[in-house]
């Protein structure tokens, strides 16, 4: 039915579609919503870690001209009561009868705008009882520590992992093969180490924030999700209300990275709207992100064997994460976690065990290959430790260890689909013509991750008559560039113009279901699915052709972009007007996705090699060249995953060199601000920085493509601190490196008498 | 008019205009409530990011920081500012070509940011730019395509394009 010619739209790089848009400012995101009659909340916080919340003094702010309500949990009935969460419902709009975390939402006030909402919020007086705060995660999980949920929450609809009763341990996965002490013993080096990764705040520019227009049986929410079909789930339980009567809209979004996934405000703006009967629009500024999701802190301790020759004999992990007061997505990061500390690599034994545990701290969710960059940290830091301890080069003992393509990861996942070896051997050959003359040292790491979980997807193309496209799906522009590829895929399907082809942005009452917004799943899977709907537009033009010619279907076909009935060559859009008989009518074509074969949909694969200078004075880390590798299959626009790549890197450098969200002993966080909290900025960029893209065509996705986007930062913290290592024989296992870490390791290496 | 507002004679965007505001108004506020110019953003509050970088007179300030009593008898632009008869400003044209940008909070900032910069210096090096840049932070590109589309636009303002 269909023949394939070569490709027009794949593989070029285009003009982004969401660009004029978005240089011109018309672009509008949440706040720039006019929503009509709308209030303002603001939030009352937590000033302590963990407190008992004794009274709420409410009646001052209530009073103040131009407030609408001032509101606790005891004001909101039911709705107050009901926990929310997707693994776990541990989680209430606000706080009831304690507080958490520093900075959790204990009540609000409603008003006509936003400066009254600020001034009566700090009327507000709240009695607090206060309660040992519960900072690190090794005193969290001691015997007797105090508990950050007294009572064990109860799983939430897609929860598959209890908590531990008695135990601050949110979530608990453990994987093993063979028999681990075995592995040591066959080994002849066996190394055994700590490595931590700090906690992390995504800070996309754009902050939290939701507005909300609730109506006894209809709830509309505006809200910069990346997940609009999980939260209308969590909704309608909420609410008690039919999923059709639930409209998540999602304008533009000013990044995700994780960070806007699941609930976040949009559950307290919905109560607020029920129960002041306006709509509401809860913003809480960056500041206020801060304390609503962040990166699992991460403590990995981890013994890994090896025979003389470099085979790798036995892995045992066992790793702290940091998980904050809330679950969100933590079940599903340790899953995740326990997977991603195998890495690359054939060991033959492995006994790893992941906690996630409740601490009294920002809670962390879903951030850019979750659970991803701690594990790559541990384990390519320990690979090259290892090659140090077997006076092995730190690339061959790689690539000795990794598995071949087809070669199972783990039972029961996706063998591996692509070829490390020769994508580490580009990788050097690319840091080669990088080099930097002055670089003291250059240090490389490889990282894996099964990303992509849950391919579940739907999407509708609909073809006008005018030749003119309409793409329905779920999925959020974040900024991947998301709508650009979709619209390539369909220009190239259905042989329109890309420029007339309109991607539609989320709205539950239109578009239709798709899983997540994350997970790299993108192109591969909603992909597909537009892809298959765009295909579906042509099955069905070719029917109609061969019905409005009153021939057999066998004499249509699909040729060089157009419908030919015979020799007769029609045009998409000519067929729809000459079956409907005037210009009038589409054509709507449906593509589902439930799975790509087996899980993970694909490994996305992320490497990277880094050459610095340190300053031994001041312990600076000066980065010289970094390049990454992304191994795509496909790159349907080059510019864009290369953009991704390079965005990635950079987000890693902030992880590894200055970025770590700091609590007090009492719980507070000290850098609460973008004034305190550092992230990379443009001065930081080494002077060579660039991504290569492997493209195989051996993808799951259309024409052969992976997803990718998470791989980038995989690879930044181990390459660093491995080009440390051999630039000065000191090896950090803490991050960020910050110059501080870095000059007193450099002391007291220097302190130390030389190795015999 | 109550009695604590005044009267604020401006510019924006090349329009007169004459509001009566509170003296703690901020620029931003006011450009984004008032006014309805919502291309300029708010992300850190706190001078910085730069997503609500304006330009008063030329100069580059942070909106969010800058008291809108400032802008009296001062030109202020914004990006809604920057087009001509739909025509993009050659920076605005060199961010499509480099996809200098990626979720688009930063870019108005970014680009009026780069305007401010290419106006005072056309030839600056990239070491100019990138210290001038500093104060402009984006999460999602990693910098590299911003960089190229300030390499670009210098281009074209050097071979006559009308900025
Ligand atoms: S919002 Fe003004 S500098 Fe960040
Ligand atoms: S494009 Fe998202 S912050 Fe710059």
């Amino acid at each position: 039915m269909s023949q394939p010619g070569p490709l027009r739209e794949i593989g070029h790089s285009v003009e982004r579609k969401d660009g004029v848009a978005k240089v011109t400012g018309r672009a509008q995101y949440l706040d720039d919503l006019v929503i009509s009659g709308a209030v303002y909340a603001a939030i009352v916080r937590s000033p302590y870690a963990h407190a008992r919340i004794l009274s709420v003094e409410r009646a001052a702010a209530a009073a103040v001209p131009g407030v609408v309500a001032a509101l606790a949990a005891a004001d909101l009935g039911a709705l107050g009561e009901r926990p929310f969460g997707t693994f776990l419902k541990d989680q209430r709009v606000l706080a009831r009868d304690k507080a958490r975390y520093e900075g959790e939402p204990v009540a609000v006030v409603v008003a006509e705008d936003p400066a009254t909402a600020a001034r009566a919020a700090s009327l507000v007086d709240v009695a607090y009882e206060p309660l040992p705060p519960v900072i690190d995660v090794v005193r969290a999980r001691e015997p007797g520590a105090t508990l950050v949920h007294d009572t064990p929450p109860a799983l939430g609809r897609q929860g598959r992992w209890p908590t531990v009763p008695g135990t601050n341990v949110c979530a608990r996965v453990a994987i093993e093969q063979g028999d681990v002490e075995q592995g040591f013993r066959d080994a002849d080096v066996v190394l055994e180490r700590t490595y931590t990764f700090p906690r992390v705040f995504h800070y996309t520019l754009e902050p939290h924030g939701a507005v909300a227009s609730a109506t006894p049986d209809e709830l509309t929410v505006w809200t910069n999700t990346g997940h609009p079909y999980q939260l209308r789930q969590e909704l309608a339980d909420m609410f008690e209300l039919d999923l059709a009567r639930i409209r998540i809209v999602v304008p533009y979004v000013g990044g995700s990275f994780g960070g806007k996934s699941f609930p976040k405000l949009e559950p307290l703006a919905a109560v607020l709207s029920a129960t002041v009967g306006r709509p509401v629009k809860v913003l809480n500024g960056v500041e206020g992100s801060m304390r609503i999701n962040r990166r699992h802190g991460a403590r990995v301790t981890l013994r890994v064997g090896a025979r003389r020759d470099g085979t790798l004999t036995a892995k045992h992990a066992r790793v702290l994460l940091d998980g904050g007061a809330y679950a969100d997505l933590g079940p599903v990061v340790t899953e995740k976690t326990s997977v991603r500390l195998l890495g690359p690599y054939r060991v033959p034994h492995y006994s790893i065990q992941v906690e996630n545990v409740y601490t009294t701290t920002t809670p962390a969710g879903a951030f850019r290959s979750i659970g991803g960059p701690q594990s790559v940290w541990a384990t390519e830091s320990i690979m090259d430790e290892l090659a140090a301890a077997l006076d092995m080069d730190p690339v061959e003992l790689r690539l000795h260890n990794l598995v071949s393509r087809g070669e199972s990861v783990r039972p029961g996942l996706r063998p591996m689909d692509a070829d490390l070896g020769d994508d580490l051997k580009r990788l050097g050959k690319a840091m080669d013509e990088a080099h930097a003359p002055e670089a003291a040292g250059r240090g490389v790491a490889v990282g894996i991750s099964n990303p992509a979980e849950l391919p579940i997807s739907t999407a509708i193309v609909r073809l006008h008559y005018d030749g003119s496209a309409t793409v329905l799906c779920s999925m959020v522009e974040v900024g991947q560039g998301l709508h650009t590829v979709l619209a390539q895929i369909v220009a190239e399907e259905l042989s329109v113009p890309r420029a007339a082809v309109v991607v539609v942005s989320p709205d539950t009452r239109v578009g239709p279901y798709d899983w997540s917004s994350g997970a790299s799943r993108g192109v591969t899977i909603v992909g597909t699915a537009v892809q298959r709907a765009a295909q579906d537009v042509r099955a069905q033009l070719l029917a109609l052709a061969a019905e409005v010619a009153g021939v057999p279907a066998a004499e249509v076909a699909w040729r060089d972009g157009a419908v030919h009935v015979g020799e007769r060559r029609v045009a998409p859009a000519q067929v729809i007007r000459e079956w409907y008989g005037r210009p009038a009518g589409e054509v709507i074509g449906r593509g589902y996705v439930r799975n790509l074969g087996r899980d993970p949909a694909f490994w996305e694969i992320g490497m990277g090699g880094a050459e610095i200078a340190v300053d031994r004075d001041t312990g600076v880390i000066q980065l010289l060249s970094y390049t990454g590798l992304a191994d795509v299959g496909r790159a349907i626009n080059p510019q864009l995953c290369e953009q991704q790549d390079v965005g990635a890197i950079v987000m890693g450098l902030g992880h590894t060199l200055f970025e770590e969200m700091a609590y007090s002993e009492s719980g507070s966080l000290l850098n609460p601000s973008m004034i305190e909290y550092r992230v990379p900025l443009v001065t930081d960029l080494p002077a060579t920085l660039h991504a290569v893209l492997v493209e195989n065509g051996d993808g799951a996705g259309p024409y052969g493509a992976k997803g990718m986007g998470e791989g980038g930062n995989l690879a930044v913290a181990p390459a660093i601190a491995n080009a440390l290592a051999r630039a000065t024989g000191v090896r950090i296992r803490d991050l960020p490196l910050t110059p501080e870490r870095v000059w007193t390791a450099l002391r007291e290496a220097a302190a130390r008498p030389a190795r015999p | 008019m109550t009695a604590r507002q005044i009267t604020l004679d401006t510019t924006v965007n090349g329009r007169a205009l004459s509001l009566s505001v509170e003296p703690e108004a901020l620029l931003l506020d006011v450009l984004r409530e008032r006014l309805g110019l919502t291309g300029s953003k708010r992300s850190c509050d706190v001078q910085v990011c730069g997503a609500c970088t304006v330009l008063l007179d030329g100069l580059p300030v942070s909106a969010c920081s800058v008291l809108a009593y400032e802008a009296r008898g001062r030109r202020v632009l914004t990006i809604e500012g920057l087009a001509r008869d739909e025509r993009l400003h050659p920076v605005q044209e060199a961010f499509l070509a480099t996809a200098g940008f990626q979720c688009g909070f930063c870019t108005p900032g970014m680009i009026m940011a780069v305007k401010a910069l290419l106006d005072d210096s056309p030839s600056a090096t990239p070491e100019d730019v990138r210290e001038h840049l500093r104060g402009n932070i984006c999460r999602c590109t990693g910098y590299a395509s911003i960089l190229a589309a300030v390499a670009v636009a210098q281009r074209a303002l050097a071979d006559g394009a009308a900025g």
